[in-house]
């Protein structure tokens, strides 16, 4: 039975990678960072992973919207239900 | 005397009366002006801008029960018109907010009765998970919406809200009732966690 591989980047540069994943502008003093990842088969590797799952959640939130036409009129008829059982104000 | 006596009682009662009378008039105005019934039209009209975003944030934490999360919304949004209606709630730009954490919470009490049935009777809760799951157009959203099952609950929560709804991390935090900065750290332990079981997804060069 393998074990699972479970990729993440070397842990110095953990934070620097999840920014630069997120789209994070990159400060001069991250040029250590830099080159850590550009020089670490291993932080390359989960710096890749981690854009792929940001952009494919990202597609997945740009996704066709649902079909709420059934759902607006059944909330329609519970709210004419509330209006009818609701006391007069008066 | 007398005469005048009654006159000033009758006065006085007519006084009392046009009193009462305005009293009633202004409390009708209060009821129709100030804290009057609010217009439904203008809750209608946000529901239905902000309807299938409900549906889909209900139907992603309810995955696969996709009947179940018409139910969370519908109760969700029933509440805030009632409340709406009392003058308890009003039409700001976080009614979305309250709903979507009333749709949370619904969502919440849900899976805390399935798991008590789960020890009952786990029969029940086989029948109850005949229902086909959403599949989507695209296949990597398929692997995503597989990927969630197999994270904790409490990370499911937060790449739900904050990765596929496009949530801000404030609002997250409200929903969940946790800091912002537990949001924070949890999710990147959620992404790493999805990022690694979605990796076959992406082929070897992701």
């Amino acid at each position: 039975m393998t074990t699972p591989v479970h990729t993440e980047p070397c842990h110095h540069v953990k934070h620097y990678v999840e920014g630069v994943a997120g789209g994070k502008r990159t400060r001069w003093w991250n040029i250590l960072g830099w080159l850590h990842v550009r020089h670490c088969p291993k932080c390359q590797e989960a710096l890749a992973l981690l854009q792929s799952y940001l952009k494919s959640a990202a597609d997945m939130r740009q996704e066709a919207s649902e079909d709420v036409s059934g759902l607006l009129s059944r909330m329609s008829d519970a709210m004419t239900e509330v209006d009818q059982n609701s006391p007069s104000p008066f | 005397m007398e005469l005048q006596a009654i006159a000033a009682h009758s006065n006085a009662d007519h006084i009392g009366e046009h009193r009462l009378t305005n009293a009633i008039a202004s409390k009708q105005i209060k009821n129709t002006e100030g804290h009057s019934k609010p217009s439904r039209s203008a809750f209608e009209a946000m529901i239905s801008k902000e309807l299938a975003s409900f549906l889909r944030l209900a139907k992603r934490l309810a995955f696969p029960d996709e009947a179940r999360a018409e139910d969370f919304v519908q109760d969700a949004i029933i509440k805030a018109y009632v409340g709406f209606q009392n003058g308890d709630l009003k039409l700001t730009p976080q009614t979305g907010a309250w709903i979507r954490k009333s749709i949370y919470l619904n969502f919440l009490m849900h899976r805390r009765s399935e798991k008590r049935v789960r020890y009952v009777a786990p029969e029940l809760l086989e029948s109850a998970k005949t229902v086909q799951p959403e599949l989507h157009a695209n296949q990597l959203s398929n692997d995503i919406l597989a990927a969630l099952e197999k994270i904790s609950d409490e990370h499911r929560e937060v790449i739900i809200l904050i990765d596929l709804e496009g949530i801000e991390y404030a609002e997250a935090a409200e929903i969940l009732s946790i800091p912002i900065g537990t949001i924070r750290s949890r999710l990147n332990r959620a992404r790493w966690n999805m990022a690694n079981l979605l990796r076959n997804s992406y082929g070897s060069n992701p």
